[in-house]
């Protein structure tokens, strides 16, 4: 039941709604989470649900028994000396670390074994048969739908307490429906418990603005996704699906292709999805801002799937910087290296698990691990030779505040992000590596090969002009004007002829029906 | 006073959504005309003309009907029928029809035409799940009532008459009625041992209520249904089988199942299939279309039109197909 189909955004979404309206501001939370259940067992397999009850009942009694033990240290506390007092500290301390470490083995284990284990069992009889005659057998395994979304919030729940951030919530239903929420479930926003947990489980009248304005983000979403984005995997796949029948500015179109369609697929998804919530009046975290906009890689990622970034920063790099090892690790650096090195070298090694991890998370295969290397890489090149790069802006008498520049930074990194796409997007790393090659070879600004790759030219242009409209949003939210917002304020004959066009745009453009092929959510697939 | 206000407020607003939906639904329907292709053929924007061709036959001629999908107009030959029977019939099959779609199908053919029987095949009650069904009932309700869903990709080939003439003229008449010819062979070497493959055979309820519909809605215009599942290696199954079976029985539709008895037609997998199995060629057509259209004359009243002088087209139409596929009569 994808978020662009009928019988979500019609039948599902609006009975849903009708029901959450009608019931008791104090059982709204049980229409949700029903509804939640109900779309996931619709949406995959029915006996698939018993991994998210196991990962919602595991958390939910980790974060209690957190809870006991430093309830158990306050209450004790008084009773002893300092010394007293820091080995029950200690011993409490080790007792919680255990208490995670389980939960991290029942979740990031079922998450671990059912989508990496063909592809670490793969790697290591490739490395290992020849020398010890060892084949480790491939699996037919399922995976549980958005596991490697509620994976993330579940664990981010448990240790956000094991910090202290906040306490263990006792009510069952408010962890779950947090875990399972319907529009969150298939592709994100990886949402913090803090941030949306009490938002679902208040319950909140009907709201006129939330209901409308939660519609025409629904609206925008539809036309990312299925006028700009469906239409443009017409053109990459003809290209990607044949890539050594092209070369030159054919590659170099359909690799732009796919940057607009992964952009416009994740974000219009990202718009449906706020969209459905917002019609509950519950407001998720943004996971896009305008990352084609951002000066550096660095600033891109910020940008760019976002809560995912955050996820990483906050439980992958925090969690190795303040770890022991890494701590003696960062010790030795500092007494045996110069000032330089020692500033570097603990932050590019922190760095490394997390984009290992950001390449893994987005798929089981080598290919994902290069697409986070590749990143990885770059900002490690990006941060050692950031003395040299000031060095030439000066003796080149660079201004680095002139809109040139920006303009120069921004350009450089659409580049770098693009080539990021072609690893995303081929099948192997080698017909990455092929297609990049490809892109020199006969290499013209012919511009009509456009109208030969799959996609007629009036195609094209609602791809094209789709983009721009996009771009113009953008670069509006750049400056700080919600057009959204604006258009709120206007008449409403004005008003709701805009909107009506919106949906006829949508309505005739859309890449659907006969002729078109059904694309499925990309990021539904990890 | 707070209440009341509030109330007056919800009032308001909904008043405002019934007003926005009911603005956007006149406009379907204001624009869908344009959008509909002026004439049944392809060349005009209908996708499958094939099955579209019953505009073309004059009014209430056409005896039997039969609505299904690739496997329907791969097996069933209504001029073969015509030649052998003298009675008239149509195939409207589009590749992966629903039963959602056959519904709309049937409903519009009953427009122009009065079938005395209408055959469904049976192979497209095997669907997804429960969801998908959903989707596509919603999805052809939709396209059926604001015809703009259906063919809103015309806005490429739009020209000054869509916008002038908003009516649709269809009169094109297809000479094969519905059938669509191959007389290629790629044999299928393990016969029937598909039957025993594990598949699928429940009927979802969303079908189930839809058949029915498509059962009242034949039964409404005099119509006698029948069910058919015509040879098919990449979907039917023993279990399947006993599925429609069942279904059949309780609605009390007569079956007839070419995957489990062939009717000593002579039907045999390794010279009367196309592509190994999915689809019939001619000479499977042959075969299994003479055993039904014996069938349906010995059980059905059907008139035999053969030296009636209006249905002389249908003499030209045999001739023509023959003789275009190179086929001796």
């Amino acid at each position: 039941m994808a978020y662009t189909t009928y019988v979500y955004l019609i039948l599902f979404l609006g009975s849903t709604f009708l029901f959450y309206t009608v019931f008791p501001k104090k059982y709204k939370w049980i229409v949700l989470l029903s509804a939640s259940y109900l779309y996931y067992i619709a949406a995959s397999r029915l006996w698939l649900v018993i991994f998210i009850l196991l990962t919602t009942l595991s958390v939910y009694l980790s974060a209690i028994w957190l809870n006991r033990i430093n309830d158990l240290f306050t209450s004790v506390k008084k009773l002893l000396d300092r010394q007293q007092k820091k080995e029950f500290k200690e011993k409490l301390l080790w007792q919680k670390k255990m208490v995670v470490i389980l939960m991290l083995l029942i979740n990031l284990g079922a998450l671990v074994f059912l989508k990496y284990y063909n592809f670490f069992a793969d790697v290591l009889n490739f490395a290992l048969f020849d020398f010890l005659n060892i084949h480790i057998p491939m699996l037919k395994l399922f995976l549980p739908l958005g596991i490697s979304f509620y994976t993330l919030q579940a664990i981010s729940y448990v240790i956000d307490v094991y910090r202290g951030k906040y306490k263990a919530d006792r009510n069952f239903g408010r962890v779950a429906l947090f875990l399972t929420f319907f529009p969150t479930i298939v592709e994100g926003p990886i949402a913090r418990y803090d941030q949306v947990a009490h938002q679902l489980y208040e319950g909140h009248s009907f709201h006129y603005e939330n209901l409308t304005q939660g519609t025409q983000l629904i609206l925008w979403g539809m036309f990312k996704k299925i006028v700009i984005a469906d239409r443009a995997n017409m053109l990459v796949n003809f290209v990607f699906g044949d890539y050594l029948k092209f070369s030159g500015i054919s590659v170099v179109f359909a690799i732009i292709f796919y940057t607009i369609q992964l952009y416009t697929e994740f974000s219009g998804a990202m718009d449906i999805v706020r969209g459905s919530a917002q019609i509950f009046s519950v407001h998720l975290p943004d996971n896009f801002k305008q990352p084609f906009f951002a000066k550096s890689i660095n600033e891109f990622w910020q940008r760019w799937h976002i809560t995912l970034g955050a996820w990483l920063r906050d439980y992958v790099f925090y969690s190795v910087s303040l770890s022991n090892p890494f701590k003696k690790f960062n010790h030795f650096v500092r007494n045996h290296c110069n000032e330089y090195l020692s500033k570097l070298l603990p932050a590019t090694t922190a760095l490394f698990f997390v984009w290992i991890c950001n390449g893994l998370w987005h798929g089981a295969s080598m290919k994902y691990v290069m697409y986070g290397m590749y990143y990885y890489i770059i900002m490690v090149i990006g941060m050692f030779m950031e003395p040299v790069f000031y060095k030439v802006k000066n003796a080149l008498h660079i201004n680095k505040e002139t809109r040139y520049f920006h303009i120069f930074q921004v350009l450089r990194t659409v580049l770098i992000v693009n080539i990021g796409m072609l690893i995303f997007r081929a099948d192997t790393l080698s017909s990455a590596f092929h297609m990049f090659i490809s892109c020199f070879d006969n290499f013209n600004f012919d511009i009509s090969v456009l109208a030969h790759l799959g996609l007629s030219v009036n195609d094209i242009m609602v791809v094209l002009i789709g983009t721009i409209v996009v771009f113009i949003v953008g670069l509006f939210k750049e400056k700080g004007i919600e057009i959204r917002k604006s258009i709120a304020k206007w008449n409403i004959v004005p008003r709701w002829t805009f909107y009506i066009v919106g949906l006829f745009v949508v309505i005739i453009f859309g890449a659907y029906g006969r002729g078109y092929d059904i694309v499925s959510f990309i990021y539904a697939q990890f | 006073m707070e209440e009341k206000v509030d109330m007056k407020k919800h009032i308001l607003n909904i008043s405002k959504i019934v007003i926005f939906l009911s603005i956007c639904a006149f406009l379907l329907v204001y624009i869908s005309p344009i959008f509909v292709p002026k004439n049944n053929s392809n060349q005009s924007g209908i996708k499958y003309e094939n099955a579209r061709g019953f505009y073309g036959e004059n009014k209430n001629t056409v005896d039997v009907l039969a609505i299904g999908n690739s496997d329907l107009y791969s097996a069933m030959n209504p001029l073969q029928i015509w030649n052998e029977q003298g009675y008239t019939s149509y195939v409207c099959a589009e590749p992966q029809q629903s039963i959602f779609a056959a519904y709309y199908m049937l409903k519009e053919v009953l427009t122009c035409q009065k079938p005395k029987v209408v055959i469904l095949e049976v192979d497209e009650l095997f669907s997804k799940n429960e969801a998908e069904d959903i989707d596509e009932a919603i999805n052809n309700a939709l396209k059926y009532a604001f015809p703009l869903f259906e063919y809103h990709s015309r806005w490429k080939d739009l020209t000054v008459n869509d916008f002038q003439d908003r009516d649709p003229d269809y009169k094109t008449r297809m000479e094969s009625k519905g059938y669509i010819f191959h007389n290629n062979i790629k044999s299928n070497p393990d016969g029937f041992k598909y039957l025993a493959k594990n598949r699928n055979a429940s009927i979802t309820q969303t079908t189930q209520m839809y058949l029915k519909k498509f059962i009242d809605l034949a039964h409404d215009h005099g119509a006698e249904v029948m069910f058919v599942w015509f040879p098919s290696a990449t979907t039917a199954t023993t279990k399947r089988h006993e599925s429609v079976q069942r279904l059949s029985k309780s609605l009390n539709i007569p079956f007839i199942d070419f995957n489990i008895d062939q009717f000593d037609t002579g039907f045999d997998w390794q010279t009367d299939t196309r592509d190994g199995g999915n689809h019939l060629n001619y000479s499977g057509a042959s075969k299994i279309t003479k055993f039904l259209g014996q069938y349906l004359k010995e059980n059905y009243e059907l008139t035999d039109h053969r030296d009636n002088p209006k249905y002389v087209q249908w003499n030209k139409d045999y001739q023509t197909f023959m003789k275009k596929n190179k086929l001796h009569y």
